[in-house]
């Protein structure tokens, strides 16, 4: 299997930024439609959140993840951790974070991603490790909530990821470009950690994970003060069509541009944000209306709570 | 199983696996050592209906139920002498009354009824049929008479098989003892080399063999009364190389691999024969990793938006 024919090339990498944040202010006015605008009060109305405000609470919780993995006792390799902010990127793509409680959905996205990446956690253990939370309330809503994001996800679960690929970058760099000189070890750490921070944009939905290696390898190498143009140029992108090679390089910058300008989470901002979040759900008609139309979160709305 | 049991001492299967019921004339069962010990004398009365037994009389019960055994041992006992044939009557009503007659006698000493009438009637026709019940008992019944008669036929038919058999090898041992002969022949009096003689009668032997019969006795070009099906021609399969979409560079095979220097042919020697279990090649993950290095590397999503995203 390649990405080449995967369900990631086919239906999650999209053309541009703006169709990506598109997306996210669709998924906002249809929770909002859903509800109904005209039937909620001043007050209640006065606590729903812009597009832009979910997306940052989204990219907090992204931030959230990380740390629930690491603080597994053998924290989960990067490459769970990976899938799981995947899942949960695309899970909150075509969802609001009004309507499914954040929190729930980033648990059962680690959950998932360690089957799926067949690294073995049994729900006991998993459940176990869960700091924020009882064991029992932990093992309910992983179990309430594994089937509603498989199915939000439309079951691709196969997540192309860029970390074999800097491996196979350096080991071409190394076989075909014998003249450059760095530290191999220490560029691959760097460029892991540049992917690191990648997780935490858009990227992941705009880019292949090859160009993202790519640009992870620049990235660190110019850090170490070399430059690989000479391999790309003339080595990697060798006997290219002038057209498509301008193309991968201005795919890569603006790759790499994207990650160094990536936002910034503000504490105080985000704790803004979960409190309205919090107001708007306390807020009873939303609840009961809630309930009437999403018939099976009667049980996940007590775990809320 | 536990069912069965002895009426008298109690024991069971059970508990004695190796317990026999015996029945009598009356067919109340008792065990084997119950009827050691109470007939030891030879004779004495059923502890179950007092009537008089004799030891020798006791078999093994074939029937659970006593009441089968019992009319089933009375039958056996009335057929010895109600033996007529459908022959002995003249017509087949009276035929069929004597029969209801042997089947009333039964049912009535079975459930003891009227048993002194009907011991008197058997009694009397014995008297008055002696003549033919010694009689029919000297000739063989018609069922038995069928059953010899099969067995007879197949014997025939095995001998008849083996003489045959027998004619067959025969006539091939002389042929072959002629051939041979004539084989000596034609090398002492031809003058051809003994080479292309031998060859010769060697084709004619193999020849002869051809016209025999098949093994099923059927012969060689007999045309059966069978459509031969019809033969639908398949296209061979012919392996087709998978074409893949790499959306990048391409990754070269093994052999490019290594001329290029991507390792050296001595890494990726497998020493141990346990090496190559589950097909795995230490190239495997390297030309992995390039894979995953190449394929995409030239994705532009602006090409594939026209492509239906499905969401």
């Amino acid at each position: 299997m390649l990405f080449s024919t995967s369900t990631q090339r086919k239906f999650w990498i999209f053309p541009s930024i703006d169709e990506v944040r598109n997306l996210r202010n669709e998924a906002n006015s249809e929770f909002i439609n859903k509800i109904g605008i005209k039937q909620l009060s001043e007050e209640e109305a006065r606590y729903l959140l812009t597009p832009h405000q979910e997306y940052k609470l989204s990219l907090a919780y992204e931030y959230e993840i990380k740390k629930f993995c690491m603080s597994f006792p053998t924290p989960l390799p990067s490459f769970v951790i990976a899938t799981s902010m995947i899942y949960f990127k695309r899970f909150f793509l075509h969802n609001s974070i009004m309507e499914y409680n954040p929190e729930d959905i980033m648990i059962t996205c680690i959950f998932l991603a360690c089957k799926v990446e067949e690294y073995y956690v049994s729900i006991q253990n998993f459940s176990s490790y869960c700091k924020l939370m009882p064991k029992e309330a932990c093992e309910k809503i992983v179990r309430d909530n594994e089937l509603l994001v498989m199915l939000k996800l439309h079951y691709h679960l196969t997540i192309y990821k860029p970390y074999k690929a800097v491996d196979g970058f350096l080991l071409d760099i190394r076989t075909r470009c014998k003249d450059v000189k760095f530290n191999f070890e220490r560029v691959q750490k760097i460029a892991l950690e540049f992917i690191d921070r990648s997780l935490h944009t858009d990227v992941f939905l705009l880019y292949s994970p090859s160009q993202i290696a790519l640009a992870a390898v620049l990235h660190s190498v110019h850090r170490e003060g070399h430059n690989l143009d000479e391999y790309v140029l003339t080595i990697l992108l060798h006997d290219v069509p002038q057209e498509t090679m301008t193309k991968v390089i201005e795919q890569i910058k603006k790759l790499r541009k994207l990650v160094k300008h990536q936002e910034k989470i503000n504490r105080n901002e985000i704790a803004d944000i979960e409190a309205r979040l919090r107001a708007f759900k306390a807020t009873t008609t939303w609840r009961s209306r809630n309930s009437q139309f999403d018939g099976d979160s009667q049980d996940s709305e007590t775990c809320m709570d | 199983m536990d069912d069965i049991q002895c009426p008298r001492c109690k024991t069971t299967k059970y508990r004695n696996p190796s317990l026999k019921l015996l029945v009598n004339v009356c067919g109340h069962p008792l065990c084997h050592t119950c009827v050691e010990f109470l007939f030891t004398r030879g004779s004495g009365p059923c502890p179950e209906c007092g009537i008089s037994l004799r030891k020798q009389k006791f078999r093994l019960q074939t029937f659970e139920d006593s009441y089968i055994e019992k009319e089933v041992d009375i039958r056996k006992r009335i057929l010895k002498d109600f033996n007529k044939r459908e022959e002995d009557f003249l017509t087949l009503a009276e035929y069929n009354d004597y029969l209801e007659e042997v089947e009333n006698i039964v049912f009535n000493l079975t459930n003891e009824v009227d048993v002194e009438e009907t011991n008197r009637k058997v009694e009397e026709y014995r008297r008055a049929n002696q003549e033919i019940i010694t009689r029919n008992r000297s000739k063989l019944s018609k069922d038995e008479e069928f059953l010899s008669r099969l067995i007879e036929d197949e014997k025939m038919q095995k001998e008849n098989w083996n003489k045959f058999i027998q004619r067959e090898e025969a006539e091939n041992e002389e042929q072959k003892k002629k051939r041979k002969e004539a084989l000596l022949e034609e090398l002492t009096t031809s003058t051809l080399s003994a080479d292309k003689i031998i060859n010769a009668h060697k084709k004619e032997e193999k020849e002869v063999k051809r016209q025999t019969e098949f093994s099923t006795g059927i012969s060689v070009g007999a045309r059966l009364n069978v459509k031969a099906e019809v033969k639908i021609e398949y296209e061979q399969y012919s392996y087709i190389p998978i074409e893949r979409d790499m959306c990048g560079p391409e990754v070269g095979e093994e052999e490019e691999l290594l001329d290029l220097g991507y390792a050296t042919r001595e890494s990726l020697e497998m020493t141990k024969p346990s090496d190559k279990a589950g097909g795995y090649r230490p190239l495997y993950h390297l030309q992995r990793s390039l894979e995953d290095a190449f394929c995409g590397l030239f994705f532009h999503s602006i090409q594939d938006s026209a492509m239906d995203t499905g969401l």
